[in-house]
């Protein structure tokens, strides 16, 4: 990030806190939720490169950094930590000392990766012959090749590309765009496998995509428990992939 | 494991040791305490032990501990995987309820029971976990769980967040009905056997609930751990029927 967008940054942070604050901190637990994750969307949009925070109640824990938060251990827990202490000595600081314990806010509220599996396998049903992990243009593939891939087809599409939908439809494949708009890369492999583990094909071929290759790379031998996994095209090279 | 209830009123222990060492003389301490807790309270309590591929210290730390009774019985298996090793516990425990405690860590000593005590009054097929998680070795800090009845729970979070760790406690025809699924991690890409467990009991109609005042404390450390396993290795969760009805 430039300079100038760090300053703008801190500057935005600066009034998130305030007024969370002076403001949000005072509203009805519903309206607070509300505000902290229409705040949480406008600045994933907004720094995508800083914000940390997977889900508002963890953005709103950790100030617009989504740093974890600090909090007092329950007195019946810390209690209870201390005479734990009595078999594991490593205890004893945890039950006496507020600041050696981190309270540490999970992200109940980490919709994003969900919404997009789930939208993506409502798409789709189970049973496919082949489904085709591809991106960039689908006629570049071959007409000939896509003919014969084995039917029912699925296709999911990380470009998400104008012209694909159509002629994925055209030639009777069943179609999902799934481009990586606001998951990282972790996530987004993570949603591609996860519809595929689903859907479980007979067979899952990738083309030679970033993304796509990051996937398999992480994880084609969980993938190849339910499918037999290979390269685009079929018969370029059929060892199935496994890292 | 038998078809039959269980013995009443009884909870059997399932602890997983692996290569614990003299941390679980600890753990076996914390279990005796919530033992003796949940006798005061008409319960009672079997340790149903497993020692998979363990080394010569772990069994002398188990075997010499002053906390275990005739009744206790511990399994000597060559698994190498936690899934199995609860499993095989399992088939051997006797009590009307199971609770999966790992071999390293500790407890509150009110967990058997408060436990219990929820899934008497939320039903049968309702499934506990302790509300608070305290970490601490490598890493100091806590955490709360959410109940599954908490308008706050979204079902869609699950397929990028665990919400309950492995330590639990339902009735026996629970796990019967949802056994562990093998999770060797560096052989099959699949891990995080827990997360797996609760996506197929939710699939399978039970309710995860976080009892209040209860805490697991859990053992975090620099090496060795399975969370490490599966970080290392970009572990999946198995497939499961939950994942379709999102």
């Amino acid at each position: 990030m430039s300079e100038h967008p760090a300053i703008v940054y801190r500057m935005i942070r600066s009034a998130y806190r305030w007024s969370d604050r002076a403001v949000v901190q005072r509203l009805p637990a519903s309206w607070r939720e509300r505000l902290q994750a229409l705040l949480f969307g406008v600045a994933r949009r907004a720094f995508p490169a800083r914000i940390s925070a997977r889900s508002p109640r963890e953005f709103a824990a950790g100030g617009a950094g989504g740093q974890p938060a600090h909090g007092p251990l329950p007195e019946w827990a810390r209690a209870e930590v201390r005479a734990l202490a009595e078999f594991e000595p490593a205890l004893a600081a945890l039950g006496a000392d507020d600041a050696a314990l981190e309270h540490y806010v999970i992200p109940w509220d980490m919709r994003y990766v969900g919404q997009r599996y789930a939208a993506a396998r409502r798409q789709l049903r189970s049973g496919y012959a082949c489904m085709l992990f591809m991106g960039g243009d689908l006629d570049a593939l071959g007409a000939e090749a896509l003919a014969a891939c084995a039917r029912p087809l699925a296709i999911v599409d990380v470009d998400d590309a104008p012209a694909t939908a159509q002629r994925a439809r055209a030639i009777g494949a069943d179609y999902v765009a799934l481009p990586a708009g606001d998951l990282d890369l972790n996530d987004h492999c993570a949603v591609l496998a996860r519809l595929a583990l689903q859907c479980a094909p007979r067979q899952l071929l990738h083309v030679a995509h970033p993304v796509l290759d990051a996937c398999i790379e992480r994880h084609g031998l969980a993938l190849a428990a339910v499918a037999e996994v290979a390269p685009w095209p079929a018969g370029a090279d059929q060892a199935t992939v496994a890292p | 494991m038998s078809p039959e209830a269980g013995v009443p009123d009884m909870i059997s222990a399932v602890v997983t040791f692996h290569r614990e060492r003299q941390m679980a003389v600890a753990t076996l301490h914390a279990i005796e305490r919530m033992r003796r807790f949940a006798e005061a309270r008409g319960l009672q309590v079997e340790l149903v032990m497993t020692l998979d591929g363990g080394d010569p210290e772990t069994e002398a730390a188990i075997t010499t501990h002053p906390a275990l009774r005739a009744s206790d019985t511990l399994h000597h298996v060559t698994l190498s995987d936690l899934s199995l090793c609860r499993n095989h516990a399992i088939e051997h425990a006797r009590g009307e309820f199971i609770a999966i405690l790992d071999g390293d860590d500790l407890f509150s000593a009110n967990w058997l029971v408060a436990a219990v005590d929820c899934i008497r009054t939320r039903g049968r097929s309702s499934i506990a976990h302790p509300r608070l998680m305290i970490a601490f070795g490598t890493w100091n800090a806590y955490w709360e769980q959410l109940d599954q009845d908490d308008p706050h729970f979204l079902p869609e979070t699950l397929v990028s967040l665990n919400h309950w760790n492995a330590c639990s406690v339902a009735r026996r025809e629970v796990f019967a009905r949802c056994p562990y699924v093998v999770a060797r991690v560096g052989e099959s890409g699949f891990g995080f056997e827990d997360w797996h467990w609760n996506c197929e009991t939710i699939a399978a109609g039970c309710v995860h609930h976080a009892v209040e005042h209860t805490f697991r404390l859990e053992r975090r450390k620099a090496e060795g751990s399975l969370n490490l396993a599966h970080q290392s290795h970009a572990a999946i969760v198995r497939p499961s029927a939950f994942f379709d009805t999102l």
